[in-house]
């Protein structure tokens, strides 16, 4: 395998780590969202409040 | 051509200038950290307002010490491009940090390791005040080593710039990480980071076209190697040395005590996880650019007598005094970035955990950021001792860096990951994991590396000790939790959503 080759099969493979990171904290986050949003709706339904 | 430490010491005043001004920041920024920390939890984990850039940069930084620029720059000129496959084992420890420990411990969001054993490990009669003493007294030893190994760097350099003797540039560096360190606190050192990370990248960015010029360029030096050493531009490790570096840092990142408090200084659990996409980021920009200049430097000065000095000898010989006094900034950084978050962590081993938690409970907010203070002083001062007397440790500094990784993969990765999942691990397993997990480390090394009583059929699989000490500990957690009584549920509610509901709730804390 060529210098170069080896350089970017290197760069590659950061590439997918740091997209699959990236890719998780968003996910994680998403879930995060919602599970905050579900937490807070059966407070306002105890306090009379709307959907 | 072959240079010795002693020949390099005509230097350009304008590259000293652009040195001593690096220092001046550094320890301006230690003024500034000063005069805002006024709390323990100021000076250990920053009043938590650290965002995801800053988060980054401090998380590379931290990570990134001599053995990166010193070590890993002297192993890529040593053993060629190849080297850099340690990398991906290393952001696997950080893959396995963001999924099963960063954002879980700073939504426990205490202020030191010690302080997760406590809780988590609380039934040993004492409210885990044995465990915290066991979990503390461990850190500050494997620590201690560790900066030994820095210091030992630092000298390195020192010598090989201004031809002083090493003792001499060991002191300096010490004296700057103190100062820093010992008056700013967590604030000063994350700022220092953050600055230090920018020059390591920028640095080494830089550094690249350059070096490639005076090499004539990527193909050049392919067909240069491809003649006689075509495994120097490819792959120049064993399957086992790669897998025994990838344990070795994967294991330890993911539960690097000097890691986690950064983590805890950070604002939440979502800054945390995009911190860890910053920091990888940065270390594919310098890991790259690092393997790429110690092979061009392989090309240029093929009879270095130590691989150590590769990245000096590039900075003085090659780049000119402005980008090579960048490139020993970016040196000193790593150093520096990373000694001041160990000291900070084994100070704060020393300080908050023994003398705050065990000694003088009712010590005043002052007197506990005092305490701290005088620790990193103290915690500094041993391993320059220490380091004075380095052929106790031997090799190369990244060997050290790798033998301090493996301590505290061995000790932390099972108590914690299992700790922090797994509802059925109790005190006596989690202690029973550090304590073994460490001490197989230690004796592992000791066995191969000093009196090479292990065959060589076993090492030859069984590449660094963190291997035996990860799986001593696995076994430990897991078959003392299971042999003795199941954990309290007051030790489980602050991880587990279920036993907290369960304790606000009023049900009895007790066995399940």
């Amino acid at each position: 395998m060529s210098f170069s080759t080896e350089i970017l099969t290197f760069l590659g493979v950061s590439a997918i780590y740091i997209g699959f990171t990236f890719v998780w904290a968003w996910y994680k986050g998403k879930q995060d969202e919602a599970k905050a949003a579900a937490e807070t709706e059966p407070d306002v339904d105890a306090n009379g409040g709307e959907h | 051509m072959s240079l010795t430490p002693l020949q390099l010491v005509n230097v350009d005043p304008l590259f000293i200038g652009i040195v001593a001004v690096y220092f001046a920041v550094v320890l301006g920024i230690g003024y500034y950290g000063y005069k805002t920390t006024k709390t323990e939890e100021d000076f250990l984990v920053a009043g938590r307002n650290v965002g995801p850039l800053v988060g980054g940069a401090t998380l590379s930084a931290t990570q990134m010490s001599a053995g990166t620029l010193v070590g890993t720059f002297g192993l890529h000129y040593l053993l060629g491009f190849g080297f850099v496959w340690i990398w991906p084992g290393l952001w696997a420890g950080w893959i396995v940090s963001l999924v099963l420990v960063a954002p879980q411990m700073r939504r426990f969001g205490r202020v030191t390791v010690p302080d997760f054993v406590a809780e988590r490990y609380g039934d040993d009669g004492a409210n885990g005040d044995y465990s915290r003493a066991i979990g503390a007294v461990l850190i500050v030893l494997a620590y201690t080593v560790y900066l030994s190994a820095q210091f030992t760097a630092g000298g390195l350099v020192f010598q090989t710039i201004l031809g002083v003797a090493p003792e001499i540039g060991m002191f300096v560096m010490v004296m700057t990480a103190v100062a820093y360190t010992s008056i700013g606190g967590m604030r000063a050192s994350i700022l220092t980071d953050f600055v230090q990370a920018v020059v390591m990248a920028a640095a080494v960015l830089v550094a690249i076209p350059l070096s490639l010029h005076f090499t004539g360029g990527i193909g050049m030096i392919n067909s240069i190697f491809q003649s006689f050493n075509p495994s120097f531009v490819g792959q120049a490790l064993s399957t086992a040395d790669i897998v025994g570096f990838m344990a070795a840092f994967g294991f330890s990142i993911a539960a690097a005590p000097y890691e986690i408090t950064r983590i805890y200084s950070m604002k939440d659990e979502k800054t945390v996880r995009q911190a860890i996409g910053i920091t990888l980021i940065f270390q594919a920009i310098i890991g790259t650019s690092v393997a790429v200049l110690g092979v061009t430097m392989r090309v240029l000065f093929p009879n270095l007598s130590t691989p150590d000095l590769a990245s000096v000898v590039m900075s003085l010989n090659v780049l000119g005094p402005i980008l090579g006094a960048l490139l020993i900034a970016a040196v000193f950084s790593a150093i520096l970035s990373t000694v001041d978050s160990i000291m900070i962590v084994s100070g704060a081993g020393l300080a908050h955990d023994i003398y705050g938690k065990l000694i003088n409970t009712e010590a005043t907010e002052r007197q506990k950021l005092w305490a701290n203070r005088i620790a990193v002083f103290v915690l500094g001062v041993i391993p320059f001792i220490l380091a004075l007397n380095s052929g106790l440790l031997g090799g190369l500094v990244q060997l050290i860096v790798v033998l301090q990784a493996s301590m505290m993969g061995g000790m932390f990765f099972m108590p914690l990951v299992l700790g922090l999942h797994w509802k059925r691990v109790n005190t006596l397993g989690g202690v029973a994991g550090m304590v073994g997990g460490f001490f197989t480390v230690l004796f592992w090394h000791i066995g191969t590396n000093i009196y090479s009583v292990v065959p060589e059929s076993i090492t030859a699989v069984v590449t660094d000790p963190v291997i035996p000490g990860v799986l001593v500990s696995l076994i430990l957690v897991v078959g003392v939790s299971l042999a003795t009584g199941k954990p309290s549920k007051g030790t489980l509610a602050p991880f587990f959503e279920e036993e907290a509901a369960a304790t606000d709730g009023g049900s009895e804390v007790g066995d399940e």
